[in-house]
């Protein structure tokens, strides 16, 4: 007989960062009186950003499964029970990082238990090695799957083609059904929560005109180097430059403490068919134009499809909305909390400059700073956009911005 | 195209290069006056005259060095034996003598040579007179082997073994010969080391040749009854072997089946096995699985040598074993 058992709850973490205060249960992957081991996935939740697995963090028997998939929870409710014998050392919760935990400085997100819906290779001892067709090897590895971890439905269990293929269509269909993006009521309404929070903040926007022709010259310089880089990777190349020699607009304010952070992180503004959303370029001011280039467009697809894990959105630092796009000559962006600032970016306008007493047309566009005043000042943001003006008007592919500033 | 049996194609394809190249003659037991015991030379002494179809006696290895001989001088024969059972009496001037030449004269001699024979077992006759000896010949380097399954390649083999410049054993099939099919007209020529897929399928590959290919796509039609889908490889050439038709095939289907209606120890699908584990090892979803005539004599009895010897239906009971595997 085992010991007697004792329960511990399965807590549900602040997965997605800032923004998150529910989730929706997509799908229970255990049932009651599955035995499931820690860092076994319990439940699909999706939260207004992105779709994570809570896994169990010890050894138990699923005693009780309090809520039901297509519920919205709370952060900090109960989803489960887990039976645990009582002999074992028992944490706090059996669930996923706790929602308490402190964030740190690096800037790096509070997402423990929270992972990205990928295959995983399952463990296994090498002692139980199983059979393995060597098509269903193959396969397995172009798709990321762990062949030895799968039921063989061949002789003497050996793992077939069709389980490897069965597994994959699997995996597909759950990634699909957790990508179902949560209904847009749902989403509005934790904007609209966040906005709200955001409006408590005191703001104040100051506004700069940049002339925009090195940039456009660097665009055709980039074309020529055949690198798919938008301008507005540039405006966070140049961005991320600035913001490392600018520590004070690279930073957190949470009920009044001001955190400045090491990393970089550039929140980029993305309009998707389901709403806005803000996935971030992690460590920008150590990535190149390229490398910036190729993480917007991994980010900018990953929105669209509703495939952004948590790691891509948590952790902005500050962001940059641009609405270059739609002809926008002008606009205030609202800072989303923490963060202290954040950019607006419109498009360009030709206007008429006096050059050495020459008429000449030049693309100006008027960059504008939202930041909350309990964090920065004016003149701290004034410099920065000072410095910013200074960067995309001396923009380089290769350098970004130049090293050296004006004050 | 003309529909024709497959002794008649090849028939036909000997008149036209005889015809077309005066070097050509046929040396044989009873291919002139007779007109060969399946008819395959019917009608080419009268045309061509008895120095350019010669009757021999029974005597395999004199004739085979005499057609080498001529070969060596300038003719290009096309030496009839019989019954495969009897090549290995011709095997020391084949494998001594015909298959180096061209190699121990450092390529300054060649020696177009083709030696027709008839195989396979199905008639009753017996265990002197029906055996399928693919792999002996397939064996030996300098040797092409050819083992047509229809009548078309039947007809363009044998014209690209007679205009090859070395030695190419022509291997019949006795139940063969008098199977039909479509025949191109014109100068209809197959190359030498390709094989094709004769049905094409998406769950096993089943590699036969000559007669077997026949049984094969019998054994894929009950097979598609079933729900399975088989391609068949259709080899036409044993040597130089095409590994890489065979390997796509594979890739495609995972599954292998090979068949050969020689003896299944050392035999030719032992051969096409190990071709397939080396080529398409990754793509095997189970074990490839051989299927050749009994380790024994061919019985006389008709339903012993039935019951020795593939057909459609053991292939049809092999398909299912191999993907069951």
């Amino acid at each position: 007989m085992s010991a007697p058992a004792q329960t511990v709850p399965v807590v549900l973490a602040a997965l997605g960062g800032e923004y998150m205060e529910s989730a929706l249960i997509v799908r229970w992957l255990v049932a009651i009186g599955d035995r499931v081991s820690a860092g076994a996935p319990l439940v699909v939740v999706e939260t207004a950003k992105a779709s994570a697995e809570v896994e169990a963090t010890v050894d138990g028997v699923v005693a009780a499964i309090r809520v039901e998939a297509g519920a919205e929870v709370e952060v900090g409710a109960v989803l489960a029970e887990l039976a645990v014998e009582a002999a074992m050392p028992v944490p706090s919760t059996a669930g996923s990082a706790s929602s308490d935990r402190p964030r740190e400085s690096t800037g790096a997100p509070a997402a423990a238990g929270a992972r990205p819906l990928e295959p995983r290779p399952a463990e296994h001892p090498a002692a139980e090695r199983r059979r393995v067709s060597p098509a269903a090897r193959r396969r397995a590895r172009e798709l990321g799957i762990d062949a030895g971890g799968l039921a063989g439905s061949g002789p003497l269990g050996r793992v077939l083609l069709r389980d490897v293929e069965s597994a994959a269509r699997e995996a597909m269909a759950a990634r699909r059904r957790s990508r179902v993006a949560p209904p847009p009521a749902d989403y509005r309404r934790a904007m609209a929560t966040h906005m709200a929070r955001a409006a408590a903040a005191p703001q104040f926007s100051v506004s700069m005109d940049v002339d925009w022709s090195a940039l456009e010259r660097a665009r055709e310089a980039v074309r020529a180097l055949d690198v798919a880089a938008s301008p507005n990777d540039m405006v966070v190349h140049a961005v991320s430059r600035v913001l490392a020699r600018s520590p004070e607009m690279n930073a957190w304010c949470r009920d009044g403490v001001v955190e400045r952070v090491a990393a970089v992180n550039v929140g980029v503004a993305i309009a998707t068919p389901g709403g806005l959303a803000v996935p971030v370029v992690r460590g920008a001011d150590r990535l190149g134009l390229a490398a910036i280039a190729a993480e917007t467009a991994r980010l900018g697809r990953a929105a669209r499809t509703g495939d952004l894990a948590p790691d891509d959105v948590l952790g902005a630092t500050f962001t940059v909305s641009n609405l270059a796009p739609y002809g926008v000559s002008e606009f205030r962006a609202v800072v989303s909390p923490p963060q202290a600032a954040i950019l607006a970016v419109p498009a360009a306008t030709d206007v008429l400059a006096l050059d050495g007493g020459r008429v000449v047309v030049r693309p100006v566009t008027r960059l504008t700073v939202t930041a909350d005043h309990r964090a920065v000042d004016g003149a701290q943001v004034a410099r920065f956009l000072r410095r910013l003006r200074r960067a995309l008007e001396r923009y380089g592919v290769d350098s970004g911005a130049p090293e050296n500033s004006e004050d | 195209m003309t529909r024709m049996r497959y002794a008649e194609a090849l028939n036909r394809a000997l008149h036209e290069e005889m015809a077309r190249d005066e070097r050509v003659c046929v040396i044989g037991e009873d291919v002139g006056i007779y007109g060969g015991v399946f008819k395959v030379t019917k009608g080419l002494r009268e045309r061509f005259g008895d120095l350019r179809v010669r009757d021999t006696p029974i005597s395999e290895q004199a004739m085979t060095g005499l057609a080498i001989g001529a070969a060596m001088v300038g003719r290009r024969p096309v030496l009839e034996i019989m019954y495969i059972d009897f090549l290995t009496l011709c095997l020391d001037q084949l494998v001594n003598q015909a298959s180096i030449v061209h190699y121990i004269w450092a390529g300054q001699a060649s020696l177009p040579f083709v030696l027709r024979t008839q195989g396979g077992a199905g008639a009753g006759a017996a265990a002197q007179h029906s055996k399928s000896l693919d792999a002996l010949v397939a064996h030996v380097p300098g040797l092409k082997v050819v083992a047509p399954a229809t009548p078309a390649d039947a007809s363009g083999l044998l014209v690209a073994a007679i205009r090859d410049p070395n030695p190419v054993v022509f291997l019949e099939h006795k139940l063969l010969y008098n199977t039909t099919g479509e025949v191109p007209e014109g100068d209809h020529v197959v190359p030498i080391g390709q094989a094709h897929v004769a049905r094409e399928g998406t769950d096993i590959t089943i590699v036969a040749s000559s007669k077997m290919t026949l049984d094969a796509l019998a054994a894929a039609e009950t097979l598609a009854a079933e729900g399975i889908d088989a391609e068949v490889v259709d080899l036409r050439t044993l040597r130089p072997l095409d590994r890489e038709t065979i390997a796509r095939s594979v890739r495609k289907t995972n599954r292998a089946l090979v068949v050969n209606e020689g003896w299944t120890t050392g035999g030719f699908g032992a051969e096409l096995s190990a071709v397939i584990m080396e080529d398409a090892f990754d793509w095997l979803d189970g074990p490839v699985r051989r299927l050749g005539t009994a380790d024994r004599p061919i019985p006389y009895s008709l339903p012993l040598e039935q019951a020795a010897v593939p057909d459609a239906a053991a292939i049809t009971r092999a398909a299912r074993l191999t993907l069951a595997g």
